[in-house]
């Protein structure tokens, strides 16, 4: 399928060794600029799932159980955006980040339909190929 | 490679997010500063969370 390609293309762009952040960042920096990586997939994802549902290809009870989860990971980052900003110790905040994306991407298969999931399957793996440029 | 049609205006559509993506990625500021990198990872996350808010508010359960 096409949309596999498609998928795999992406997981290839967030993967680790694709691009790396600036030089001048601190370690802090650094976390924010790969956690950008990472919501460009959750971008890419909530945007495939709202397109599918308008097209009829997923029904709406699997779109909305994808879009929300994108909502979740994105407020994840954003929780982690925040505490940057405010001077907390990144390797805390970048751990919570991660493993509140692992979670809700793991537990999504069990809200979806076979065949959502086999259509968004290539967009989460892309999300996980740029968690794992954290080593995690 | 030939694609199911009733596939095929999902794969239209589904390019451009690649395309967007690859760009966003490689629009790189090689000065960019800790602070506007934060703050460029804030306005991501907000930007995805109110589009998927607005459509799940369009898109209710039953």
């Amino acid at each position: 399928m096409l949309h596999r390609l498609i998928g795999l293309a992406l997981a290839l762009l967030l993967g680790p060794g694709c691009v790396h952040p600036p030089p001048q960042l601190s370690p802090e920096g650094k976390v924010a600029f790969h956690a950008r990586r990472v919501l460009t997939g959750v971008e890419a994802l909530q945007q495939v799932a709202i397109e599918a549902e308008a097209e009829g290809i997923i029904p709406e009870k699997d779109a909305r159980a994808i879009v929300k989860a994108t909502v979740e990971a994105a407020k994840a980052a954003r929780t982690l955006a925040i505490a940057l900003n405010a001077g907390y110790e990144q390797a805390d905040l970048q751990r919570k980040m991660i493993t509140t994306i692992r979670a809700i991407l793991q537990e999504l298969p069990s809200h979806l339909s076979p065949k959502a999931y086999d259509l968004v399957q290539p967009y989460v793996q892309a999300v996980v190929a740029a968690l794992r440029v954290y080593g995690y | 490679m030939p694609v199911p049609a009733t596939l095929l205006p999902f794969v239209v559509k589904a390019i451009p997010i690649i395309i967007g993506a690859w760009k966003q990625l490689k629009e790189r500021n090689p000065d960019v500063t800790d602070e506007e990198i934060i703050m460029l990872l804030q306005s991501d996350a907000q930007r995805i969370i109110d589009r998927g808010e607005a459509w799940l508010a369009e898109h209710p359960e039953d």
